[in-house]
């Protein structure tokens, strides 16, 4: 097993990593920014290592500094977490490169996964439905083309983007050219890339993804499924697992995609392969080759600690099942995330009920620096069915407290409350429509 | 003598003031030559100007120049005051100010974090 790992990464991420190293008395090393001095994953780390300022770019996106570190502490083995450099395949290569263990998939993998367009090339070829659209295309009269075969709305994505990151919706002819031109110029300073693809607008869809892991000889093993539709503006809000609103022949059939997928390529560490469900259909939309931020309704329902597990899987200590684990019950995420900063930005209440899963980075009496992700909690329930699940959550959302810093909290507990919520009756464009149109909806 | 007590002594040393020193211990001896800064050093205390404190650019590991810096010595702004190793590429560390060195606050070889102090100057002395 490995001795000691860095944590490239921040907040509850790192905390949450560091608890499954400390199980498997595995040392930990933390890397932070100045903004993040006083932080909480930086007190649990056994050892700690200011790498930069706090613009990202400088710090947490570091490769050098990071990698460093891990020289210093004499680390075997690098968690990258989600975000930050969790898809750098660069920085896998340099991890590789200085004898430390990258955990996660090949580099060339993480490459093929990252490179959308590309990636929708290759999950046609193993035979798995894409979204309608184009690849790349860069030449304007053969995209013009193509919007008229495939009709309006449809959308401009960045073949580097991907997490809901770098998309354009299209919803008249008229308004292609110009969005086009700022689609490039937008995906090049965001990228530093011009590629884009279309792809077509599909109708009540439900955003379904499935969690997978790989064993060292890229043996795959489905660990269930979750729904993550309700979304704003494409960042995912509430989570479950598993999808309610499926049959367990869809939900076999997603078994055999994703086995179809990545059967023999060679896939290594823990990933996600997420899919657009519309018309009783599945289609393809990306692969995040990583831990993902939802991943605890998974551990909730099937009582798996997966990165537990992916850490025993790197260092061959444990060996694949060939059982889809059996979930139990059904759990329920939601997203306590900051709306906005507020003069000092500390948080002079934070609390929870105790009786659920808390994932968060904070405790109360901290300040929450406004240079990273907005995520504050993640509040996880369980419990035998799905309706029972939603009341757990009303009840769980009610008792939270947090003061000094703003939040979603209103609006959470606002649609946990409705009926289509509860009854499933929403697809991934719902939140933004209820937003805009019903004024009662906290924004 | 071993490292540890090597680095015991070079500790206790800096502490001391003095401009010479001979050390000799069984058979490890040991010469030390240090500027007279003493009385300067002093006169400028009285003209305090601000302390600038150099910090790391990087994480990395702090090397002195071939001749390390002393306390007392003068430097002038984009003066090299040592190296950071990082990734196997030495990072030159320059001042950002003309002065007289009031402190040195790491040693060779030591590990250094970003930010981290490394040197005090006293500016303008």
């Amino acid at each position: 097993m490995f001795k000691k790992i860095l944590i490239a990464n921040r907040g509850e991420i790192a905390c949450r990593i560091m608890a499954s190293c400390r199980q498997l008395n595995i040392r930990t090393v933390a890397v932070y920014s100045t903004a993040d001095r006083a932080a909480q994953f930086v007190q649990m780390a056994d050892e700690a290592y200011c790498i930069g300022p706090a613009a990202s770019s400088e710090s947490y996106l570091n490769r050098e500094g990071i990698l460093m570190a891990g020289i210093l502490a004499h680390v075997d083995a690098v968690h990258p977490g989600y975000g930050f450099l969790a898809e750098d395949a660069l920085f896998a290569q340099m991890c590789a490169q200085c004898g430390i263990t990258w955990l996660g998939p090949q580099p060339k993998l993480i490459s093929l996964m990252g490179d959308k367009a590309a990636a929708r090339k290759f999950a046609a070829s193993r035979g798995i439905a894409i979204i309608p659209g184009t690849y790349v295309l860069e030449d304007i009269e053969q995209l013009q083309q193509s919007a008229r075969k495939m009709g309006y709305p449809l959308l401009i994505k960045a073949s580097q983007g991907g997490g809901g990151k770098g998309i354009r919706i299209v919803n008249h002819p008229d308004e292609l050219e110009s969005q086009l031109m700022v689609a490039k110029r937008e995906t090049d300073s965001a990228f530093g890339s011009t590629a884009i693809y279309l792809e077509k607008v599909l109708k009540n869809a439900r955003h379904i993804e499935v969690q997978v892991i790989g064993d060292q000889d890229g043996r795959i093993l489905v660990l269930g499924d979750r729904d993550c539709t309700m979304q704003i503006r494409r960042q995912k809000v509430i989570e479950e697992s598993p999808a309610s609103f499926i049959t367990a022949a869809q939900r076999r059939e997603l078994v055999v995609a994703v086995h179809r997928l990545l059967d023999g390529v060679g896939y290594q560490g823990l990933g996600t392969v997420e899919f657009l469900f519309s018309e009783d259909r599945f289609y393809f939309l990306e692969m995040n080759t990583r831990l993902q931020v939802e991943h605890g309704v998974t551990e909730t329902t099937t009582g798996l600690d997966i990165v537990m597990l992916q850490l025993q899987l790197a260092s061959r200590e444990a060996r694949l099942g060939h059982q889809v684990p059996e979930g139990q019950g059904v759990a329920i995420e939601c997203r306590l995330n900051m709306t906005g900063a507020t003069g000092e930005n500390r948080l002079t209440k934070f609390e929870f009920p105790r009786d659920v899963r808390v994932d968060t980075g904070y405790a109360s009496g901290d300040q929450v620096p406004t240079y990273y992700d907005a995520l504050l909690a993640k509040i996880i329930v369980v419990a035998p069915t799905h309706r029972q699940a939603v009341e757990k959550m009303q009840a769980t959302l009610a008792q939270v407290e947090v003061t000094g810093v703003a939040t979603n909290l209103t609006l959470l507990r606002q649609i946990v409350a409705t009926n289509w919520y509860l009854n499933g009756k929403f697809s991934v464009q719902t939140l933004d429509e209820r937003l805009k149109n019903d004024k009662s909806f906290a924004n | 003598m071993n490292e540890q007590q090597l680095k015991q002594l070079i500790t206790d040393l800096a502490a001391l003031d003095f401009v010479h020193a001979k050390i000799k211990l069984d058979d490890f001896e040991l010469e030390l030559e240090r500027p007279d800064t003493t009385s300067q050093f002093t006169q400028q205390k009285q003209t305090r100007g601000d302390v600038i404190v150099v910090k790391s650019p990087m994480i990395g590991i702090f090397h002195v120049n071939e001749a390390p810096l002393q306390v007392g010595q003068r430097v002038e702004t984009g003066m090299t005051v040592g190296q950071i190793e990082s990734m196997k590429l030495f990072n030159e560390v320059t001042s950002p100010a003309s002065g007289i060195v009031e402190r040195v606050l790491c040693e060779d070889g030591q590990t250094v974090e970003y930010d981290q102090p490394l040197i005090e100057i006293r500016e303008g002395a």
